[in-house]
């Protein structure tokens, strides 16, 4: 077991050392850089020392420099926010999109598998369908539909919470209740398609031909074995929800990280790009990690190998 | 007779159905249509109906442009039959420029569904290819191509696809003769398809590892039927179940990327319409201040129908499919 915990380890080590030399690869090829000539009009001398600075023109010691930062936490200056470290910058929006995304897979988990449970065993009939359709409300429309719409109506016309913003209590419900909409969709789905699977088992028969009560071999027997590839897309899941979302965060006014993904990619913010690149690999191979510890502990059939 | 039963179960899916229904009249309207929306989508009418609310008077003055730059009247476009046919687009209302919301929704609704083929498309080949190649070789080929999907999992989607854009739009549109339009949708369509593949190589992965060691591949093995035979004639049939499901999951999913990507202000460029650009354009435009409500909420509407018909299809295949689910107990 611990040889398979060091390997999974190494394996994510050089996942996320793959993943930023791409990311590196990709963002040397794009032409230009944010100080290049002919875009500001500024001494050939502050260029030279600004190009120094930031390591420009020398590819090769730059990779080298920011992995070797990156290891200790210090990701170095942004290129576009001048007064700040991209650490600072990552610091503080990450305490932000962590607990959006972390309460929005909490949302997921407690409707979504419910409503998959529940449809599994109304199969076919209008409960099963009627709660399928909701769940997959979620899926088919654009986050910034909804977003907006919960905006207007529960924070305009019903003035329930803030018209965005972060700060206090009361800005967090509906930024997380949107965030959370596309993973309820995925958890109901996979619970449904687990519990009908886990159904047709055997040892429900059994459980059945031994008179156990429907409710303990629903919960007890099903429910444990239909829960396990809703746990392995928690995972994943839960390292993207929590490193936010660009289309939430600007419509409620959240200051995360999901809107350094998108300007550092858009303002050629090199720094930003492979600090917010290595913070989601890192999160990513994180998380999976996790789930597998817990699906240990879960399921005796991968515990005893 | 094995393929017929799971269409007989297809059909007896009630939301399947509806689902299926719904998407042939959407597509039955809008491919009707075209000849009429893909020359009518940018026509613009600036002296009346900029941000017209949706209603079935005629509007009487009637002046389209076809460029708002250059405010030149269209020629040729007196006939009376055409004149009606622009006065009867009406009932979703005009954007801001004038343009019949509804001829662009139902051509974006097109350009929508391509995207959504496309990435369907590169999923099915690349993906199926990727896993089965992987599953069957096994060992350190099925390690190093598992970890180059694992790798792609790991780069984030949107900062992929702005550096394509960046980096290859204008080389693209040059090498195309200038064609800055054509070469945009093509970027959009490889964006969006390079990243659909992953999830079903991983599928097509697991199912190939469960097939290889069931019986009757051993048995095809001891009948002396060679790599490729047993690849085409033995597994391909028994994947074409997971692919097609997971085809009908992955277009959904494309649509609502190009929407994010539209968002951002880099999807389907201008004046080019899809069902996601139309919707991004329409959130401007309700807010406390002003409430052109038609410009969000019919784009929404048929996005949130076709979404939802595809999934219902996906579900409904799934089910239909899996040889499993027929004998749950409870």
């Amino acid at each position: 077991m611990i040889r398979t915990a060091i390997n999974r380890l190494l394996l994510g080590i050089v996942t996320v050392a793959c993943v930023y030399t791409v990311t590196f690869v990709m963002v040397m090829i794009v032409p230009g850089n944010p100080f290049a000539a002919g875009e500001r009009n500024m001494p050939s001398e502050v260029l030279s020392a600004l190009e120094a600075r930031y390591d420009v023109n020398n590819p090769v010691r730059y990779f080298g420099q920011f992995l070797a930062g990156a290891v200790r936490f210090d990701f170095g200056p942004s290129f576009q926010y001048r007064d700040w470290t991209c650490t600072q910058i990552i610091a503080q929006s990450l305490t932000v999109s962590a607990t959006l995304g972390f309460l929005a897979i909490l949302i997921a988990v407690a409707v979504g598998v419910p409503i998959g449970v529940f449809s599994a065993m109304n199969r076919g009939k209008w409960f099963d369908h009627a709660a399928l359709g909701f769940a997959l409300l979620g899926v088919s429309l654009p986050t910034f539909v909804t977003g907006s719409f919960l905006l207007i109506v529960c924070g305009v016309f019903l003035k329930w919470f803030p018209v965005g913003g972060w700060g206090t209590l009361g800005h967090i419900p509906l930024p997380a209740i949107t965030l959370s909409l596309p993973f309820i969709a995925y958890v109901a789905r996979l619970t449904r398609a687990g519990m009908l699977d886990a159904l047709s088992g055997d040892f429900v028969r059994t459980a059945i031909a031994k008179g156990a009560p429907h409710r303990e071999i629903i919960w007890k027997h099903v429910f444990r074995v239909a829960f396990l590839p809703v746990l392995s897309y928690i995972g994943p899941a839960a390292a993207q929800a929590m490193t936010g979302s660009f289309v939430v965060e600007k419509v409620f006014g959240v200051p995360g990280i999901g809107q350094h993904f998108v300007n550092s990619a858009l303002n050629l913010d090199r720094g930003l790009i492979l600090s917010t690149v290595l913070v989601f690999a890192v999160m990513l191979v994180v998380f999976n990690m996790v789930v597998d510890v817990v699906y240990m502990y879960v399921d005796p059939r991968v515990r005893n190998g | 007779m094995a393929a017929i039963l799971p269409l007989k179960r297809l059909i007896q899916h009630r939301t399947a159905c509806a689902g299926m229904i719904a998407l042939t009249i959407l597509s039955a309207a809008a491919v009707l249509t075209l000849s009429l929306t893909a020359s009518w989508y940018n026509v613009q009418n600036l002296r009346e109906a900029v941000r017209e609310a949706p209603s079935l008077k005629p509007i009487t003055d009637f002046q389209p442009y076809a460029d708002a730059f250059s405010p030149q009247p269209m020629e040729g476009l007196g006939g009376s039959i055409v004149q009606s046919v622009y006065r009867a687009s009406g009932w979703m209302g005009y954007d801001d420029l004038g343009r019949s919301l509804l001829f662009r929704t139902m051509f974006g609704w097109l350009i929508s569904m391509a995207i959504a083929c496309a990435a369907a498309g590169v999923s099915v080949v690349i993906g199926t290819a990727w896993g089965a190649t992987a599953a069957l070789f096994g060992g350190r080929v099925d390690m190093v191509m598992m970890r180059v999907v694992d790798v792609l999992y790991g780069l984030p989607y949107v900062l992929f696809i702005i550096l394509l854009k960046v980096v290859l739009e204008r080389p693209l549109g040059d090498w195309l003769g200038g064609q800055a339009r054509l070469a945009n949708v093509i970027i959009v369509f490889v964006a969006i398809g390079s990243v659909g593949w992953l999830t079903m190589a991983r599928v097509i992965r697991g199912q190939v590892l469960s097939l290889r060691n069931q019986v009757f591949i051993e048995a095809a093995l001891a009948a002396g039927a060679g790599r490729t035979r047993i690849l085409w004639r033995h597994l391909l049939p028994n994947l074409v179940g997971p692919i097609v499901v997971y085809a009908t999951l992955v277009m959904p999913q494309a649509i609502l990327q190009e929407s994010f990507l539209s968002f951002l202000g880099i999807g389907v460029a201008s004046p080019v319409p899809s069902l996601g650009r139309l919707a991004a354009d329409g959130v401007q435009g309700v807010n406390t201040v002003v409430g052109f409500w038609w410009l969000l909420a019919f784009p929404c509407g048929i996005l949130l129908v076709t979404l939802l018909a595809f999934n219902f299809i996906g579900d409904g295949l799934r089910d239909a499919l899996d040889p499993k689910t027929r004998k749950a107990m409870l």
